[in-house]
């Protein structure tokens, strides 16, 4: 599962979206079926869910540095962060920093 | 033609659509509870002697099983209705979008018609053949989706999907909760899907991209699963060469003029100062805001945190004002909206606001 700087992006029954970025930790929302918004800080290796399943952060990546009027949307396709189902190892690794 | 009064009209139909809504979910509940009380108390009256109708309202006496039936009746009555409401606001909806604006012609219209000695310019768009399928960015494929049209019409209207297109879907968003008049005339005809938009027809498939693993659709879409927005979005995607481009971002004034045919412009908000910002967004004018992309900078970073703002380039729709002056944004996600900004701080995240005129007054 790809997330992708300029749109949220379907997982299961919720939704996922890039919020922020501090390399190599990336800001996500989660939006759970119900409405129930979460936002938390995540770094490769950690576990977040999103509409009961369990995903394990493989990798992230910064946004592109775009000049200051660049057009709304724009690198829109960029990944900022690729998420695998977790197995029962790794999701105990480390979880998400909180932040504001 | 005056379009006023058309205008006037037509947002007087889309308010009494919600109030005829309102009434009739309301007149279904109480039949549905007064005839559920009938088929539960007959049956006790006869036990105890009492006449059938004793206590209880005329209409109320109804042989068992005519519950259901009853309930069903309303419902095909509030639908009818409701559809009668509907189609007169997309006959008026149409006759806005076909009347000749004297004195302004859009860029993207075809050449004029002569002046003398050639054929009468027709009045409305002519139906062109089927476009072809605009071409899809990645994981999606098209399925048949019939032509549904939404129950309410407002800035919730329409959420952007797996498409980074916030430029068109913010100035849906925008038109729809400030000038739902302008809104393009979508209708079924013949096995198409006619989009009118100023000026230009754009005759569709019956189908929508939907996501390749799941079958939901995959860009636009309402939150209450009616098929509009997808086709408007389809039918930009004709008009801007793909899905694909549309994903790759652009202007919310080019949308806006595309959507509603009307003047549009934009406003350097770095420039204006809080005065002018605050007299456009009161104005009632549909208008998106275009941030700079946040997360460039420490500042632009930490604003995007504290305003909850994307912290990309990214359009929102402006619904107005608070108490306080502050700056109220939707985003088109429909999710994750940001909190209100003050307008000195508004002047140092976004970079402009498009905007266009409802009408030529």
């Amino acid at each position: 599962m790809r997330v992708r700087l300029g749109h949220p992006v379907p997982v299961g029954a919720g939704w996922v979206a890039f919020l922020g970025a501090d390399p190599p930790h990336v800001r996500l929302g989660v939006d759970e079926p119900g409405g129930a918004e979460t936002v938390a800080w995540y770094a490769p290796g950690d576990v977040l869910t999103v509409g009961g399943t369990r995903w394990r952060v493989r990798s992230t990546s910064p946004p592109p540095r775009l000049a200051a009027d660049a057009p709304p949307g724009a690198a829109g396709d960029h990944v900022v962060a690729v998420l695998v189902p977790a197995d029962d190892a790794l999701s105990r690794g480390p979880g998400p920093r909180r932040g504001p | 033609m005056a379009e006023r009064p058309v205008q006037d009209a037509v947002q007087a139909l889309t308010s009494l659509r919600a109030a005829a809504r309102a009434e009739l979910d309301v007149l279904r509940v109480a039949t549905a509870v007064r005839a559920a009380g009938v088929t539960a108390r007959l049956p006790a009256a006869a036990a105890a002697g009492l006449p059938a109708a004793a206590g209880l309202p005329a209409a109320a006496c109804l042989p068992d099983g005519v519950a259901v039936p009853l309930v069903a009746a309303v419902d095909s009555a509030a639908r009818s209705s409701l559809e009668a409401i509907d189609a007169e606001a997309r006959r008026l909806r149409r006759l806005l979008h076909e009347t000749p604006q004297p004195g302004r012609r859009s860029p993207f219209a075809g050449p004029p018609p002569p002046v003398a000695g050639g054929p009468a310019p027709a009045l409305g768009p002519p139906t062109p053949g089927l476009a072809e399928e605009p071409e899809l960015a990645g994981g999606a494929r098209y399925a048949e989706h019939p032509l549904t049209l939404p129950d309410t019409v407002g800035p919730e209207l329409a959420r952007q999907g797996c498409i980074s297109d916030c430029h068109l879907v913010a100035a849906l968003c925008t038109v729809a909760g400030r000038a739902p008049w302008l809104l393009p005339s979508v209708s079924a005809v013949d096995g198409a899907v006619l989009v009118d938009v100023p000026g230009r027809r754009y005759r569709l498939r019956p189908t929508l991209p939907v996501d390749d693993a799941t079958g939901r659709l995959a860009y636009a879409h309402s939150p209450d699963g009616s098929t509009l927005v997808p086709y408007v979005e389809k039918a930009y995607a004709v008009y801007g060469g793909g899905y694909h481009v549309l994903g790759q971002g652009g202007l919310p004034v080019e949308a806006l003029y595309w959507i509603t045919g009307r003047p549009s412009y934009l406003l350097r908000v770095p420039k204006a100062g809080d005065d002018l910002v605050a007299e456009l967004i009161e104005s009632g004018q549909p208008v998106v805001a275009c941030s700079r992309p946040l997360g460039a900078d420490e500042a632009g970073a930490a604003a995007a945190l504290r305003y909850r703002l994307a912290p990309v380039a990214h359009a929102y729709a402006i619904t107005g004002l608070d108490e306080e002056r502050r700056v109220l944004l939707h985003n088109p996600w429909g999710r994750w909206h940001p909190r209100p900004v003050p307008l000195d701080v508004f002047a140092e995240l976004f970079t402009r606001i498009d905007w266009c005129e409802t009408d030529d007054d």
